[in-house]
């Protein structure tokens, strides 16, 4: 079983596409590498500070991991969506609306200890599939754009949460952020940052492949990914995928939101910034591509970039560099990931110059 | 993947690995570690402590403290994390960085810069300060990260935390039971200091409405409703209202327009434009236009708030909202180009640092609070060794002020930007444009400094010796300005302030 | 079916409310020229961004990676300006600055066949990150950085009957480029191949004309545009750069531009709606009486709900150029 496991890793050109990714990302840091020598910093000493805190010692990958959760479960909500044919970048409103929904069963209901944790998880789930039912219907009843009205809803979202925390659920001692979790309502920490939050985050990683790739309803899914036309001729009701696609994301949003909210300490809330929630959306989008969309690779994709986040840090305290540098070669990273065909590119290059 | 389905096996696995996982997620039950009692703290300010300690054995020069080099300190580093937005919000973090600056000049040691870009970095940026064998100062710079100060200082108790602006002690008897042995909270009298400069808005009003002015009003823009700025708010007016009664004791009269006129208000309790509720004496109400922007950084609304105030004729508009001064100067800048003036009115106010070379001539002064020195202090006592002392001595809460003494050391905290403060900043700018062979500063020095002087020199004389004889009456005790720390509180004297 | 007559039925009720909201602002004491002039100075950015990604979608390309163009197109003009003293001319090369990014992902769309949304994505991401580092590295005072009040491009003042109104010259210049903008589309060779583009591209590569260059010529032009937009804000308005400087107006101007069913003219009266709203939002925040009934955070809503609402409510009108976002193939 295990030969057929990696003969079809083979078919399936995985190597191909880690390839890519790898490549990608050589070049995001070839890209930041340049920047820094063209301001005099050390490259090589802030690359070496970068990885080996956020990878080195068993405190930074915790850390790392902390950072990877959340990112996570909004890549996989971008990947459902392009496995389905959609472009759904939405995870970033409805991500927030799962964090508020998160402060408020966290932090305005009382239960007892164990229901309380899941039933304050499961209702930001719910409260970001909820935020995601006007994208699908717009698609489906109006053939609206998915990437422009996701695009309305998380600006939307963001000033709408942006009140519920100022003025709703503010915290009554500390106007800045939403009532924190309450004790019953928080995840175990296991290191500085980490908690078990992310165990779920892995289950849920896993729950998608088991859906998108094992089950009749993933099945149908793909292949309205793959070609409408096809799907039609089979018979698949098209809306019906497209709907589970948007919703299913919408809950995996929710559950990111909450992860920050009631899986983060030391604070287990949504400051009136959005700071700690903000970006985790887009920055999703990116993990999914260098994780090419699927959920394994997403795990692998997301503790890289969490890595990177963290790492940061380690850069700055030791070679001096501005951290937000970090988020430059991530864009770069992503914008190399967006060229499809750039490792083919690279080949082909590669394959003349030894003919010659 | 031929199969659309799964086998019952498979079936069975996957549910199996899924709930482990699910479980190892929720099942832990949180632990009871600590103790949830709710014991609510009252925090007692003691400023001035007289304390008859020998502290530091070097010779104490005014405030300045020479000391020499330590002896064998190896490789010292302090760590400086900053708030979100970190170095260049002119204010805030500039300040503590300064202040970091200054102690590695004078002490010899290194500082690490750690700058946090969201709330998420707060605990990573403590927990890697901490654990560098060679860091034995670690400061955190703002009240967002007390709690993170929290929880990382508890996890090392051996090495030092300060806290600018933060209430972790507050936090650690809530949740602990006592104050933590390694930690110290930095806090300031904003509000001294920002009745210090309402007072000086109010008179400037004055003074230029006897000169034919129409300025009823001054203004103050804030960053976010919390209760470090209500300390300001209430400061601000409070300062104002003291201003106009010096101004009615030493001239026998009330001044023009904003002492007198009538538009502030009429009804119960209000008698010729003063506010005298029952048993509670009289007060000018209303004379401060006021608002919470909800932001520390989105400059586009200190701009968006300043220019109504204006447009209402407030002489000049405090800034609490660090960077948002940059919107008030826009907005001072318009009406300035627009009646072709070289200085103000109208004026702003600057905050937490020197902010007045911003725009020479249209910053009346600045409210300085002096979070550099703070950091400079904390590293002192950590270089001499008497930090966990000094913690023990003040329940791990010191608060600077006006005239305030640790020891034998002056430790000033808020004071009004004056003409030597200046230079320092423009110091600042002068070293960022050697650096980078770059124009920084909006003019070259001598021309900040003339237009800055002009400026202050055109106001008589009387204005600025109200301001002296303020500081000195906080400074001894003889007033009091309220410092407000509960919405209760607040509601009160803004019932009586406006 | 076309409906032309909606849209413009909706840009009038929009005007009809603003007279309404500026009547009742007049009554309740507050200076409704004051408001104006915000008003123009938020379109100006907004207009410049919403015509020029009018011409680049009309081409077929959907670039999300304004805001990063802002930030980008805004450090540029404030180097430049400083460099040769002169506003206007740091604003011209913000415009460059902007061009030639636009080429670029025009480039990268056309030739590479990347993915448009993405890179526009990973474009704002990099941008935010670039800006930062670029501060700090260029006038080492990390943050923020204000330079000499004498670069700021001075509004003019306008008086009308009563009341004056100050207004900045490129405001002018913004609403001048959608006039350019139309004729540019719908009057000139290169405005044709543009659009046609967009909807076949087929039929140009048919008729032999390169379908890479007109996509990569209108990206630029777009990016000139946006780049000027990005410019305006710290040499026209703030007298300084910070990162928030953008503040989501990339997203306000694409949401203008989805609003006006990509026609020139209505993009720009529905960049002053949106200028207009966010105006009334910094009113409404610091007026004592108002700002505790109207929560402003809903004011800000206003472009992105209009958007959705009219998307949701007129959805026959084709609004879109049939190939927008997707690299053109030889079959």
């Amino acid at each position: 079983m295990i030969r057929e496991f990696f003969t079809g890793l083979w078919r399936a050109k995985v190597h191909h596409k880690a390839a890519e990714s790898f490549v990608a990302v050589l070049v995001g840091l070839g890209a930041g590498a340049l920047l820094m020598l063209a301001y005099g910093y050390d490259a090589g000493k802030a690359y070496t500070a970068l990885f080996a805190g956020a990878f080195g010692e068993p405190e930074g990958l915790l850390e790392t991991l902390a950072f990877a959760t959340p990112l996570i479960l909004t890549a996989l909500v971008f990947a459902i969506g392009v496995r389905t044919g959609l472009f759904n970048i939405g995870a970033e409103g409805q991500m927030y609306v799962g964090a508020i929904a998160a402060a408020y069963a966290g932090g305005m209901l009382s239960m007892p200890a164990g229901i309380h944790l899941i039933f304050a998880t499961l209702f930001s789930m719910v409260a970001g599939a909820l935020y995601a039912i006007p994208v699908s219907v717009l698609k489906v009843y109006r053939g609206v754009n998915e990437v422009v009205s996701t695009i309305m809803l998380n600006w939307t979202a963001f000033y709408l949460v942006q009140y519920l925390i100022t003025y709703v659920l503010a915290d009554p001692t500390r106007a800045e952020r939403a009532i924190p979790a309450a004790i019953t309502a928080r995840y175990a920490t296991i290191g500085a940052s980490l908690t078990t939050v992310f165990y779920v985050s892995l289950a849920a990683a896993t729950l998608t492949y088991f859906i998108m790739w094992r089950t009749v309803a993933g099945y149908e899914m793909r292949v309205v990914g793959y070609s409408q036309r096809v799907a039609r001729y089979a018979g698949i009701p098209i809306n019906r995928s497209i709907t589970i696609s948007i919703l299913l994301g919408g809950s995996l949003a929710g559950l990111a939101g909450a992860s920050q909210v009631l899986g983060r300490p030391p604070h287990w809330t949504v400051f009136a910034t959005m700071g700690n929630i903000v970006n985790l959306g887009f920055e999703g989008i990116g993990v999914s591509l260098i994780g090419r969309n699927h959920p394994a690779g997403i795990i692998l994709a997301a503790i890289f970039y969490g890595g990177l986040v963290h790492g940061g840090r380690y850069m700055e305290f030791a070679a001096g560099v501005a951290s937000e540098l970090v988020r430059a070669i991530n864009g770069f990273i992503i914008i190399a990931l967006a060229i499809p065909g750039l490792f083919d590119m690279f080949r082909r290059l590669l394959r003349r110059n030894r003919e010659i | 993947m031929n199969r659309k389905g799964l086998t019952k096996l498979e079936t069975a696995l996957a549910a199996l690995f899924v709930v482990a996982l699910i479980l190892a997620g929720v099942g832990w039950l949180q632990p009871v570690r600590e103790s949830m009692q709710t014991i609510t703290v009252t925090r007692t300010v003691t400023a001035g402590a007289q304390v008859e300690r020998t502290i530091t054995q070097t010779n104490v020069v005014t405030s300045t403290v020479t000391v020499e080099k330590p002896v064998s300190l190896g490789v010292f580093k302090i760590a400086v994390v900053s708030d979100i937005g970190g170095r260049g919000d002119l204010s805030f973090n500039d300040m503590a960085f300064k202040g970091g600056d200054e102690a590695v000049k004078d002490f010899g040691v290194q500082m690490v810069e750690l700058i946090s870009k969201t709330e998420a970095d707060y605990v990573p940026n403590l927990e890697t300060a901490a654990k560098d064998p060679n860091v034995n100062l670690i400061v955190g710079v703002g009240f967002l990260l007390s709690e993170a100060l929290l929880q990382v200082a508890r996890k090392y108790p051996d090495k030092n935390f300060a806290g600018i602006d933060t209430f972790t002690q507050a936090l650690a008897v809530q949740q602990l039971g006592k104050p933590l042995p390694n930690m110290l909270d930095i806090v300031y009298e904003e509000h001294k200091g920002s009745a210090m400069v309402g007072a000086l808005g109010c008179l400037v009003a004055a003074y230029h409405n006897e000169h034919g002015g129409n300025y009823p009003y001054i203004g103050g823009v804030f960053g976010i409703e919390i209760p470090v700025l209500w300390k300001f708010e209430i400061g601000y007016k409070w300062g104002c209202d003291w201003g106009l009664k010096w101004y009615e004791q030493r001239f026998g009269k009330r001044a023009p327009l904003i002492g007198e006129d009538g538009r502030y208000g009429s009804g119960p309790g209000w008698s010729e434009g003063l506010y005298c509720p029952v048993g509670k004496g009289c007060w000018y109400k209303g004379r401060v236009l006021w608002t919470y922007t909800g932001t520390f950084s989105d400059i586009t609304k200190g701009y968006a708030a300043a220019k109504p105030m204006y447009e209402q004729g407030a002489v000049a508009v405090y800034n609490i909202a660090g960077p948002l001064g940059l919107g008030i100067n826009q907005a001072v800048q318009e009406i300035a180009s627009e009646k072709k003036l070289q200085s103000g009115p109208p004026y702003w106010i600057g905050v937490d640092a020197n902010q007045d070379w911003i725009n020479p001539g249209f910053i009346i002064a600045s409210m300085m609070k002096r979070v550099d020195r703070g950091v400079y202090y904390a590293t002192l006592l950590t270089v001499i060794g008497k930090f966990k002392e000094v913690v023990a001595e003040y329940n791990g809460v010191l608060t600077l002020g006006v005239g305030t003494r640790v020891g034998r050391l002056e430790m000033e905290g808020i004071s009004v930007s004056t003409l030597e403060d200046l230079n320092e900043f423009i110091q600042m700018g002068v070293n960022a444009e050697k650096l980078t062979g770059r124009k920084v500063l909006p003019m070259p020095p001598e021309e900040i400094r003339k237009n800055v002087a002009e400026m202050r020199n055109k106001l008589p004389s009387w204005v600025w010796d109200a301001l002296t004889e303020l500081e000195s009456k906080i400074r001894s005790g003889q007033v009091e300005v309220p410092m407000v720390l509960t919405k209760d509180a607040v509601d009160s004297w803004r019932e009586l302030l406006g | 079916m076309r409906r032309p007559g909606v849209r413009v039925a909706a840009t009038l009720s929009g005007f009809t409310a603003l007279a309404i909201t500026l009547t009742i602002l007049q009554q309740s004491g507050l200076r409704p020229a004051g408001l104006i002039e915000t008003a123009l100075l938020a379109m100006t950015p907004l207009a410049f961004a919403a015509v020029g990604e009018t011409i680049n979608e009309k081409s077929g390309q959907i670039n999300v990676g304004i805001e990063g163009m802002f930030l980008l197109s805004a450090i540029a003009g404030v180097y430049m300006s400083e460099m040769v003293n002169s506003g206007v001319a740091g604003l011209f090369f913000g415009g460059l600055v902007g061009a030639l990014i636009g080429g670029l992902l025009g480039v990268l769309f056309t030739l590479g066949k990347a993915d448009q949304v993405v890179a526009g994505l990973a474009l704002n991401i990099l941008a935010a990150g670039l800006f930062q580092y670029l501060l700090m590295a260029i006038w080492a005072f990390p943050g923020i950085h204000i330079f000499p009040r004498e670069l700021v491009i001075p509004r003019i003042v306008i008086p009308l009957g009563e009341i004056s109104l100050a207004v900045s010259p490129i405001t002018l210049a913004a609403c001048a480029s959608t006039a350019i903008a139309v004729y540019l589309l719908y009057r000139t060779m290169l405005g044709l191949r543009i659009r046609a583009v967009g909807e076949k591209p087929e039929l140009l590569d048919v008729a032999g004309l390169s379908v890479a260059r007109t996509r990569i010529v209108a990206g630029v032009l777009a990016g000139f545009l946006v780049g000027l937009g990005g410019a305006f804000m710290p040499l026209g308005w703030f007298g300084g750069l910070v990162k928030e400087i953008s503040a989501g107006r990339g997203f306000i101007a694409l949401a203008a531009v989805v609003f006006s069913g990509l026609n020139p003219v209505t993009a720009l009266a529905a960049t002053f709606l949106f200028g207009f709203a966010e105006g009334l939002a910094y009113i409404v925040v610091v007026t004592p009486g108002v700002k505790e009934v109207v929560p402003f955070h809903f004011v800000q809503m206003i472009p992105y709900i209009l958007t959705v609402a009219v998307l949701a409510l007129f959805p026959t009108l084709r609004r879109f150029p049939k190939a927008l976002g997707k690299p053109y193939v030889r079959e």
